[in-house]
């Protein structure tokens, strides 16, 4: 029988983190946003969750259950949603804190098993930060148009290029950083390579970049000029095999796509948070206005309302979708163009019917309002995916 | 006024709009950063905007050069705020009272404020308008009441007052109840607690130093404007004050979008300049539709000041204003969508004019006359 | 300063002696009009009209004309032409607009001859007692686009020889005679293509093939499909000779059209606006004061939007009147009115409830009128791409 209600389980795991993220996490949000970095007892903060959260272990709802975290019959990618809009709805910051970054699952998913001896497994057991370094200036969405070189030379590599919002870019133990052998060929000849901290020619150009929003999530500017590194730190690398793994690992990124619904779930959570901050403030107010114009308001709150549950169920069934091993691309699409855009609308209108005090430090709409822009542009923008809409539809058509 | 229907711009507009162009490109685009972080704005900069006349109107009388009619001024901030509209924004809410004082100040008040105003040597008055419910004029809650022995009672609340420009005076805006009429007052700040101080932060317009300010104030009878002076209503020059942000608002948003659309011509992804996919390109037709539809809207209440009772003039420019908010917040939220990646960092000025327009729209917004609507 | 977006008290007069021909005395011919699937037969209705000429046909009118026009009507000689046909536009179906194709120069044939005609042509086919005439434009693989029009025209001595195919073409049998666009020079795409004048001895040897379309609104005017084979016309009958620049002038003529055409849209959308008021307005008691004071909100907003479209369009036409290049605004009325006179339709249609959309009332035709409008003078994407390019060609700014 069709339900879309979470299970009784998963609710109450919900509400023990929500109420958490608000008492623990959103107190640090003015100041991570002021000093552009969590707070400095970030992981006391975090360790103090009466929940188990999952911390990046693995690629976000990865199909491997990590075991540390309780089973709830909604599935794990379920959990994984509801942690991605709690962790949010107290406040964005908390999230970058979650496990150290993404790049030594990189180099689990394109590494050898020696390889992942060396970059992965010390992370899981003993901690650490890994950057991930993608992006150019030139490309974001269109990873064909790679730039950054990797020139074999004897027994080493040589990568040069440059490399934008690279997450824990600049405190990263390594960064796994992705550059084409031939530029020609773009990302067809595109390989993965770890890059250890100190490396000469690795430099960080910008620690962290001065952004409207997600001030406190570290993302670095990071340059390559000549920078050497053995032939082993190309993922894939056999002993003796030489040459490339054959390119196209950009392509095998393609698993990390499957977040956009829990991207989705990130606007929902700070969205809501924006709305329920307003009705708390209006439930002061509202005797001060007129009965027309509480009327017009109080329609728009439950227009909100609405629009936040049904993202909700955009991203539900888009994992839904996964976890029954069905293809998503299109509902995972539709999560993420709907989610974000609508989520920003929201908060928006809540500066509006609060007014200037509403934009105004005091609250945390205005901070709420930049954080939220960079996800309808990240994780493919709101205009990629309504072109993977499009196509999904060219397909079903035809 | 021309008779009908005709857009036509003087010579002498057309040629104050290059200057006003002039400067929004040449020196408050170069500045606007500074200015976002300072919240100060340099001294050069502030005396060339006093010089172009719009953001702070001075009678030319007192050294001021003279109040342009309302089209004019429009155009002029509009043209500004192309450079900044946090600047432009924050000195036209600072340069409020210079305005409704030439158009209605009495004898006594314009030699008192106008001169120094015009020479760039003391404040302005500015205006306490705003308030936290009543967004029409004619039904403010704060009353400006005459009391027995003659004086005024101002009471109330204001929100979006401007301090950034050092004023000492406030000109306060509320409504006669025994009279039922709009009435102004000049009030000293130095007699009044401030309610937010120090000046709240704002997502944008640093120097604007918008502050709420509550006021329980008795003041002599000389401290009110004139209801009305030379064919002028307070409740027109009201409006006329309300209709200037949304102007800035255009203005900014005008150039976000032009900045955009420049950047997608250049920008290639998937082989193509990305200005060649429809997502990019109609996203753009639209944002310039609905800013033009928006702009002509506020032209033609500018010319309808005079000719609406005050309870539909108060309605209309809410209703304007809305408008204008909702073009320039959308086409501003578009433009760094077009820039993706890029337009969230502080690299481009794109992400200045997002929050400028997302503040202004907060300052004047009646909820009738918008409404949500989720994104798909 | 000069800027004004109002007429003169003498124009704001016209406009409103035409409402009340158009609410008063086309409005009770509606439903006939939809049911038979023809103009009513009732010369009456066009003969009250105080306008004499269709304000489409403003444009074409010489000078001195336009002069005589404007002294007919009584109005001042305000504007130029193009802002008058705006503003008598208006109010032109706001009671139905099955009435108004019937008045002199209401289609847009009579503007092909006039703007690019001979003389001789112009003599012979547009002066002397108004007749219905038609034009033949779109074909199966040709919309917008005149490049597509496959119809040949061959040259044979005296005479032109004339082959292809035209759909949904309006008026077609009920026209005195036609404006059909075919190509001399298939190679030559849009520069290819003329305009040709056929009368009713031609229009019989067409092999019809549909004589009237089954469509969703505008039913009074029928469509037809017919095929031409060694349809033999004189050689005077090409609009302006075979030398005359075809294409850009035809264009011309239908960019003139679109800010008419938008306002033509907004025109139906304020009759059924006023219907709708006025319906409520009778039966006021019967709703709670808060709804009504949304209701009226509501109209409100509705009445200002179409006020923008006619500011837009009013733009247009004032730089047309001046010379200067209007396609930009002709295009952005035309390309925002269609979407938003349909929702306004609907809004009235769900303010009036069940009764509203069944056939007691006009609501529901003017519903299925609206869709129409789209389509005609080419769609909404089409204006949005032109508006594009032009934003692109007007100078992009840093």
């Amino acid at each position: 029988m069709v339900n879309l209600e979470l299970s009784p389980e998963l609710r109450r795991y919900e509400r023990e983190l929500r109420e958490w993220s608000v008492e623990m996490v959103r107190p640090h949000a003015r100041k991570a946003d002021t000093d552009h970095e969590p707070p400095a007892n970030w992981k006391e903060i975090i360790d103090s969750c009466p929940v188990p959260l999952s911390k990046n272990t693995a690629p976000a709802g990865a199909a491997d259950h990590p075991e540390d975290l309780p089973t709830f019959p909604d599935g794990e990618l379920m959990r994984g949603l509801v942690q991605y809009e709690m962790l949010n709805y107290g406040d964005i910051w908390a999230m970058h804190c979650m496990g150290g970054g993404i790049a030594h699952i990189v180099v689990r998913m394109l590494g050898t098993e020696e390889q992942s001896k060396r970059w992965y497994e010390p992370i899981i057991s003993g901690g650490g930060t890994t950057g991930f370094a993608l992006t150019e200036p030139q490309f974001g969405s269109d990873t064909s148009m790679i730039q950054t070189r990797a020139v074999r030379d004897g027994d080493t590599w040589v990568l040069k290029g440059q490399k934008i919002f690279c997450s824990h870019g600049a405190s990263a133990d390594f960064v796994v950083a992705f550059a084409t052998t031939d530029p020609a060929r773009g990302a067809a000849a595109s390989e993965a390579f770890v890059v250890e901290r100190g490396t000469p020619g690795f430099e960080i150009i910008r620690a962290n970049e001065d952004k409207l929003g997600l001030r406190s999530w570290e993302t670095s500017q990071l340059g390559f000029d000549d920078c050497r590194i053995p032939l082993e730190n190309r993922l894939g690398y056999v002993p003796g095999a030489d040459g490339t793994a054959g390119g196209g690992r950009l392509g095998a990124l393609s698993v990390l796509n499957n977040n956009r619904p829990n991207v989705g779930s990130m606007a929902i959570g700070i969205a809501q948070a924006a709305l329920d901050v307003t009705v708390e403030v209006l439930a002061e107010q509202r005797h001060g206005y007129r009965p027309h114009r509480w009327s017009a308001i109080q329609d728009d709150l439950d227009a909100m309302s609405a629009a936040l549950e049904r993202g909700r169920r955009m991203c539900r069934r888009a994992q839904w979708m996964r976890g029954q091993g069905l293809p998503n691309r299109l509902e995972a699409s539709a999560a993420k163009a709907f989610s974000p855009g609508t989520a920003e609308r929201v908060v928006r209108r809540c500066m509006q019917i609060l007014g200037p005090d509403g934009a105004s430090t005091d609250l945390l709409l205005e901070k709420w309002y930049r954080d939220l822009k960079i996800l309808d542009i990240f994780e493919g923008t709101g205009q990629v995916q309504r072109m993977v809409v499009g196509k999904e539809l060219a397909k079903q058509a035809g | 006024m021309s008779a009908s229907f005709d857009l036509t711009l003087p010579d002498e507009v057309v040629a104050m709009r290059q200057a006003a162009r002039s400067l929004a490109l040449g020196r408050l685009d170069a500045v606007a950063r500074e200015v976002d972080t300072t919240g100060q704005v340099p001294a050069d900069v502030a005396g060339h905007l006093r010089d172009m006349g719009f953001t702070c109107v001075v009678d030319s009388e007192f050294g001021g050069g003279g109040v342009p009619d309302t089209h004019t001024q429009l155009i002029g901030v509009e043209t500004l705020a192309h450079g900044d509209p946090s600047i432009v924004g924050a000195e036209v809410f600072t340069g409020g009272g210079a305005l409704l004082l030439s158009l209605l100040g009495t004898a006594g008040q314009r030699r008192r404020f106008l001169p120094g105003a015009a020479a760039g040597s003391a404040a302005a008055p500015t205006v306490a308008l705003y308030e936290r419910f009543e967004p029409s004029p004619r039904a403010y809650d704060t009353e400006i009441t005459r009391m027995p022995d003659g004086r005024y009672l101002v009471h109330g609340e204001k929100v979006a007052v401007a301090l950034g420009g050092g004023a000492d005076h406030v000109i306060v805006v509320g409504r006669d109840p025994e009279q039922d009429v709009l009435r102004a007052a000049v009030v000293a700040l130095a007699d009044i607690e401030v309610a937010s101080a120090p000046a709240q932060g704002h997502l944008a317009m640093s120097s604007a130093g918008l502050t709420r300010i509550r006021f329980d104030v008795t003041v002599d009878a000389d401290t009110l404007l004139h209801d009305e002076a030379d064919g002028v209503t307070l409740a027109q020059a009201v409006a006329r004050t309300r209709l200037l942000p949304a102007a800035v608002a255009l203005g900014g948003a005008t150039r976000a979008r032009e900045y955009a659309t420049r950047y997608a011509t250049e920008r290639v992804a998937f082989g193509r300049p990305i200005i060649s996919f429809q997502g990019v390109s109609f996203t753009l037709a639209d944002n310039h539709m609905q800013l033009d539809a928006a702009r002509l809207g506020l032209w033609s209440i500018a010319t309808a000041l005079d000719g609406l009772d005050d309870d539909r003039l108060a309605d209309e420019v809410g209703r304007t204003v809305a408008e204008c908010h909702a073009a320039a917040t959308t086409a501003t939220r578009d433009a760094i969508q077009m820039l993706g990646g890029h337009g969230f960092l502080t690299d481009h000025p794109v992400e200045l004019w997002y929050r400028c327009t997302a503040l202004l729209s907060t300052i004047d917004c009646d909820p009738r006359f918008t409404r949500f609507a989720p994104a798909v | 300063m000069a800027i004004s977006l109002k007429p003169s008290q003498k124009t704001v007069e016209l406009v409103e002696l035409t409402r009340r021909w158009s609410l008063d005395v086309v409005r009770p011919y509606a439903r006939e009009a939809d049911t038979n699937e023809i103009y009513p037969d009732v010369p009456e209705v066009i003969e009250a009209c105080p306008l004499d000429v269709a304000p489409v046909g403003f444009a074409t009118l010489r000078d001195d004309e336009y002069v005589d026009r404007a002294h007919t009507l009584k109005t001042d000689i305000e504007f130029g032409p193009n802002v008058l046909s705006v503003f008598m536009t208006e109010p032109l179906s706001q009671g139905d607009s099955w009435a108004w194709q019937m008045l002199h120069g209401g289609t847009v044939s009579e503007d092909f001859i006039n703007l690019i005609g001979t003389p001789e042509q112009v003599e012979k086919w547009c002066t002397g007692e108004h007749v219905l005439t038609a034009i033949a434009m779109t074909e199966d693989q040709s919309g917008t686009d005149l490049a597509g029009i496959q119809t040949t025209a061959v040259r044979d001595g005296d005479e032109w020889v004339l082959n292809g195919k035209k759909v949904f073409i309006s008026n077609l049998l009920e026209c005195e005679w036609i404006v059909l666009l075919a190509t001399i020079d298939p190679e030559a795409g849009s520069a290819g293509v003329r305009a040709f004048i056929l009368d009713r001895d031609d229009i019989a040897k067409f092999d019809v093939t549909t004589d009237k379309e089954d469509k969703i609104g505008f039913r009074f005017i029928r469509n037809a499909t017919f095929e031409l084979h060694d349809i033999r016309i004189p050689f005077d009958r090409c609009v302006g000779g075979p030398e005359a620049p075809g294409v850009a002038a035809a264009l011309g003529v239908f960019s003139k059209n679109r800010a008419t055409c938008a306002v033509w849209g907004t025109s139906i959308a304020r009759g059924c606006l006023g219907f709708t008021e006025q319906w409520i307005d009778e039966r006021a008691e019967e709703y709670s004061p808060a709804r009504l004071t949304r209701i009226r909100a509501d109209f409100a907003e509705m009445h200002d939007t179409l006020d923008d479209v006619v500011r837009l369009a009013l733009k247009s036409a004032w730089l047309k009147d001046r010379g200067e290049n209007a396609a930009a605004t002709a295009c952005e009325a035309k390309a925002v009115t269609p979407k938003l006179a349909e929702s306004i339709v609907l809004r009235c249609l769900q303010l009036v409830g069940a009764e509203g959309a069944s056939e007691r009332h006009l609501l529901e035709k003017w519903y299925r009128d609206i869709k129409m409008t789209d389509a005609m003078l080419g769609p909404g994407q089409v204006q949005r791409r032109s508006v594009a390019q032009m934003l692109l060609r007007g100078g992009a700014g840093r």
